[in-house]
């Protein structure tokens, strides 16, 4: 690999990327 | 941004998320919470709420770093305690001061997360006309979920914390960031984010309670976290449409795919995230407090020091040193690139410090296997999509595997 899915890649495409995960 | 080793060129990455403890007390007391029952007690030594000054200064200071390293956009996280307590104007002023002091072209993203509880119809016009977006703390998505979630009386704080999340869904959901939830192994997992669903949530997230090797998280038995966890993966998964964003599922999808991820809980992003506390301490992010008293302290302050300083500070470039910070067993491990070792605070045993790998090593392969399974699966669907399986030749068949999409090694899987 290195087809809910769908929608993932399109965002994933686009781009959520904030990494500290106590908030947004 | 996600590579390994990223950040080891001796260069340190900027920070670009800013942590800002407007107050450090909170109206809940939660039985569970690693920053008020947990080893740290700091918090008792400083004030409960930032002062104007504090506020001004810091407002300054993440200006001065904005400008220093060209940053095209930065997120300011209204943090506690609970920051509501320091009032929601309070708030909306200084983040208003921080997008005033920011350089132009810089985007500041301001984000407040609170137990829900004072939120109310006033308070959320406020942060909305400021910009500031609203994400909620809560266990799940009914009140025997929230059992723990208690106000200083043992008092159950659902029905104020409830109250609060519709409002922001009903009238605000605009500034609809998102609900935190802090996994609870006794509780049914499908049930659990049913519920939070109906919460009508744009996004989740789901937290591994802070623990490490000195301090086993609760009722930790096999890989007990991370079946709860493929539990909630194959509900959100085959829903049929993108009901929610769960932030823990799709970096980890992200991170299979070889793509671009930052989060603390999965991969090797270098960390980019400070924190001012209420008195101007700058520390690293509270959740090091799980591991000892002190753990977050740097010893700078936004009076006297620039966040550049901070950049400095070991703990930090441990956290942006990649697989270069890790334990022998995560270097050698197939999942690296996905794993990345865990949340940093869960790889702490006293007396070894942070090199080891994560508590939930087991819980963290279960979880990422399950979902290189699911995506092999939704691939294997598609005949076309389907490359020629791995050739002798590839390096994804040697006996030495090193993509998360090989079999299973017999390195995995070990633990200190």
């Amino acid at each position: 690999l290195l087809i809910v899915l769908r929608e993932v890649l399109r965002e994933l495409r686009d781009r959520m990327m904030w990494g500290f995960d106590n908030s947004f | 941004m996600a590579g390994v080793g990223a950040g080891v060129s001796g260069q340190p990455i900027p920070f670009r998320q800013f942590i800002v403890k407007t107050h450090g007390r909170c109206n809940l007391a939660c039985t569970y919470c690693y920053l008020y029952e947990g080893p740290d007690s700091g918090w008792r030594d400083r004030p409960a709420a930032a002062s104007a000054d504090v506020l001004e200064r810091t407002a300054g200071r993440i200006a001065e770093h904005a400008r220093a390293h060209a940053l095209g956009d930065l997120a300011l996280v209204l943090h506690g305690g609970e920051p509501l307590l320091a009032g929601a104007g309070t708030l909306a002023r200084f983040t208003d001061r921080v997008r005033e002091r920011a350089p132009a072209g810089c985007a500041v993203h301001a984000v407040v997360q609170t137990n829900g509880t004072l939120l109310t119809e006033d308070r959320l016009r406020v942060l909305t006309d400021a910009g500031v977006r609203v994400g909620i703390s809560l266990d799940g998505g009914t009140a025997a979920h929230n059992r723990r979630r208690v106000d200083h009386a043992g008092r159950p704080s659902w029905p104020a914390a409830v109250r609060g999340a519709r409002l922001v869904a009903d009238r605000f959901p605009a500034s609809y960031a998102g609900v935190l939830t802090v996994v609870d192994p006794e509780l049914d997992p499908v049930e659990t984010y049913e519920s939070l669903l109906a919460l009508r949530p744009p996004a989740l997230d789901l937290l591994l309670p802070h623990g490490n090797w000195s301090a086993r998280p609760p009722g930790q038995t096999g890989a007990r976290y991370g079946d709860w966890l493929c539990a909630v993966f194959d509900r959100w998964w085959a829903a049929g449409r993108r009901e929610t964003r769960v932030r823990l599922f799709e970096e980890c999808v992200a991170l299979l795919l070889g793509l671009p991820a930052a989060g603390e809980a999965l991969g090797l992003a270098p960390f980019d995230a400070v924190v001012v506390e209420t008195d101007g301490s700058i520390e690293q992010v509270d959740s090091l407090k799980s591991a000892y008293p002190g753990a977050a302290e740097t010893g700078l302050d936004i009076f006297r020091h620039a966040f550049d300083e901070a950049l400095r500070h070991p703990g930090v470039a441990a956290r942006q040193a990649g697989a270069d910070a890790l334990a022998g067993q995560c270097r050698a491990c197939p999942l690296l690139r996905v794993c990345g070792g865990g949340h940093y605070a869960h790889r702490y045993r006293a007396g070894h410090g942070f090199r080891n790998p994560s508590v939930y090593c087991a819980d963290l392969q279960r979880f990422i296997r399950h979902v290189a399974g699911r995506l092999a699966g939704a691939a294997a669907a598609v005949p076309a999509v389907v490359p020629a399986a791995v050739s002798p030749s590839s390096p994804l068949s040697s006996p030495s595997p090193s993509s998360p999409l090989s079999p299973l090694s017999p390195r995995e899987g070990s633990a200190p």
